[in-house]
């Protein structure tokens, strides 16, 4: 059989959220200009985080904002307020703990501050069911006991298992802003329960926004036996005849053979003078994996079983978003909501970031798929699906090439005999549960069509899904699970006391800081990364 | 299709000339210092005042005394002007995101310092909070 390889649907399926997006934003263009002409009079609103200007640093507020102060004070800026070298500078109303008469604010020092709220009107086009931030916290405080938090990356996935939630998935990561939104599927291992169903239960354990547009199940059907993956472009393929690589080694020449044996816990992560020599001329890390060639196939498979390590954790969180502070405000909603500005990013990290998996041809290397990153929770089964070109020793030689320690790989085989399925089983939300039974019914609406409809979470939210998937004999179905969406992360207190003030440019250099960074921080980060998640509701 | 739904639907609601929803400009606690209004009960009576801060386990508030309601002896409690979500009913006790969203419209969202807590008392006469049973 003949298996193709590509990215021509994840492109496709990207230049559908892009342009969805686009009509979108010109929707409300033509929305806000109708408004502002006067041509209609009614919208429907809500209170929400206010944007900020982008392209007038210092950084300016212009909706109404509220500090307080460390001495207990409070002070109002009815009009907006401006940040400069991390001190307030307009004047504003100040009312001292205990009296209701007001005086000038005067200067204030961010050091001063504890938290500010910005309140803000948006435009609910989007037929929002919940909004989760009625009233914008811009930088609630420590107190609030959530800035210590650092789990992050977007939605996670639990089944019950023996009255256990086990993680499943987590869904459309590093998905930072409304143009990034995508389709992530990811393998479920799970048994549906005896009456037919699959249930998930959905959490937001981070200190972000959460919009979540589509979820529904992919049903695979195959003979017991085989198993089912989701490829490099995120489609079904049922795979057999798995076994371990004839050889595989890292790019120092490690023997990984039993660190990636099988799915058991003992990771591969990059050897230290890997990651230590890291430089703008080279990033990389890669593992060699030499396989049999099969007999009378074009194609064979590489089964990867592995997560994301933190360093793009570090990379989203301290040079992203924390070494520019409040401003990686504006970055978020304004910079990366530009179509060019977000292809500039897209593109740099697509061409640094995940992995790339070539095959040995004709003396050299070539690339034949990309894979995205996944996330740093979950662990993700893929099916890489490459050419079986013969090489020396009648042998097939792939190469997985990565920004060096980006990840944590617990399982890698191979696979020699591949199909695909016939047409998937696809099955709609059926219920959806929320904390308050009123919003099941928009919340189901929001999540049964790829749309412009949201489901928005909050840190500390959880619902759960079901699917009606009905009676199969056992081993023969595998369900996968489609999610899209998107997420913004909450801007921490932290974050903007101690801000570089240095805005992010997507280069080889930020990411080589980034790496040193990551080095420098590592044991201690994943200690408290995988700590702190936010306890769910 | 969704999209020219939508937009039908905006049209329809610009025609009838209203807003709706909160702006949040014109939240209560936007355009002045103290925290929202807050109208709470008890099984035996009612309260009201400002919403000083919101703790784990209850919120403080300020009426004619500074008082702590526990979370598990309210039975209702409303935000003035501030909407649905901001309401709670017998056995809620608020957590995560919904915690930070009524601490964020109290008075003091980082809580009550001890500086903080003596010259409110100071200004009722009070030694200490008074616990609401």
């Amino acid at each position: 059989m003949r298996v193709l390889t590509g990215l021509s649907t994840l492109a496709k399926e990207r230049d559908m959220a892009i342009t969805r997006k686009i009509v979108l934003a010109t929707m409300k263009l033509v929305l806000a200009t109708a408004v502002t002409a006067g041509g209609i009079g009614c919208i429907v609103q809500n209170a929400y985080i206010r944007p900020l200007d982008p392209k007038n640093p210092p950084v300016e507020v212009k909706s109404p904002v509220k500090a307080h102060l460390v001495d207990g004070s409070t002070v109002l800026y009815p009009n907006g307020v401006r940040l400069e070298n991390n001190v307030l500078v307009t004047p504003g109303i100040r009312y001292q703990l205990g009296s209701s008469t007001s005086v000038g604010s005067g200067r204030i020092p961010i050091d001063s501050v504890v938290g500010m709220e910005a309140f803000d009107t948006e435009v609910n086009t989007a037929g929002t069911v919940i909004m989760s931030l009625s009233v914008g916290a811009l930088a609630t405080v420590a107190a609030a006991g959530l800035a210590v938090a650092i789990f992050g990356s977007c939605p996670t996935f639990y089944a019950d298992s023996a009255g256990t939630q086990v993680l499943q998935a987590e869904g459309f990561s590093y998905s930072i802003a409304p143009l990034f939104e995508k389709r992530d599927v990811d393998r479920l291992h799970l048994t549906p329960t005896a009456d037919g169903r699959v249930i998930l239960y959905v959490r937001n354990e981070a200190l972000e926004t959460h919009y979540i547009n589509h979820l529904e199940l992919i049903e695979v059907a195959h003979e017991p036996g085989e198993t089912a993956l989701p490829d490099q472009q995120r489609q079904p393929i049922i795979v057999s005849g798995i076994s371990a690589p004839a050889r595989v080694r890292d790019r120092v020449g490690r023997d990984l053979a039993e660190i990636v044996r099988a799915p058991d816990g003992v990771l591969f992560s990059s050897y230290p003078e890997t990651v230590r020599s890291v430089s703008t001329a080279d990033l990389d890390d890669y593992i060699d994996i030499t396989m049999a060639a099969p007999t009378g196939a074009d194609s064979v498979a590489v089964l990867l079983d592995m997560r994301n390590s933190l360093l793009n954790t570090v990379l989203l969180y301290d040079h992203m978003l924390g070494a520019p502070g409040i401003r990686s405000i504006d970055w978020v909603n304004r910079d990366l909501d530009h179509i060019g500005n977000a292809i500039e990013m897209g593109q740099w990290y697509n061409s640094r970031m995940g992995m790339r998996i070539s095959v040995l041809d004709g003396g050299k290397y070539r690339q034949v798929a990309r894979i995205s990153d996944s996330g740093p929770i979950a662990f993700r089964d893929n099916a890489i699906v490459v050419p079986a070109i013969r090489s020396a020793g009648d042998s097939v030689r792939i190469r997985l090439s990565f920004i060096a320690d980006n990840w944590r790989i617990d399982a890698i085989r191979t696979a020699t005999v591949l199909r695909r399925p016939g047409p998937a089983r696809i099955v709609s939300v059926t219920r959806v549960k929320m904390t308050d039974p009123a919003q099941n019914g928009p919340a189901l609406a929001a999540l049964r069509d790829a749309d412009e409809s949201y489901l928005i979470t909050s840190p500390g939210q959880s619902f759960s899904v079901e699917f009606d998937v009905g009676q199969a004999a056992p081993g023969t179905r595998t369900y996968m699970l489609a999610s899209q969406g998107y997420y913004t992360e909450w801007v921490r207190g932290t974050w903007i006391k101690n801000a570089s003030g240095k805005a992010f440019t997507p280069s080889d250099a930020s990411l080589v800081e980034a790496i040193r960074d990551w080095r420098g921080k590592q044991p201690d980060m994943e200690n408290q990364f995988y700590s702190t998640r936010i306890s769910t509701r | 299709m969704r999209t020219t739904k939508m937009l039908a639907t905006v049209a329809a609601f610009a025609v009838a000339g209203c807003h709706l929803g909160t702006s949040g400009a014109n939240l209560p606690v936007a355009n002045q210092p103290g925290g929202a209004h807050v109208s709470l009960r008890t099984s035996t009576r009612a309260y009201s005042g400002e919403l000083l801060a919101v703790q784990d386990d209850g919120v403080i508030i300020s009426s004619d005394r500074i008082m702590f309601a526990p979370f598990s002896a309210i039975v209702g409690l409303t935000l003035e002007k501030m909407g649905g979500q901001y309401q709670l009913r017998t056995g809620d006790v608020p957590r995560g995101e919904r915690l930070a969203q009524f601490r964020a419209v109290s008075r003091f969202p980082q809580g009550l310092t001890p500086n903080i807590q003596s010259v409110l008392l100071a200004q009722k006469s009070q030694t200490e909070i008074a616990v609401i049973p």
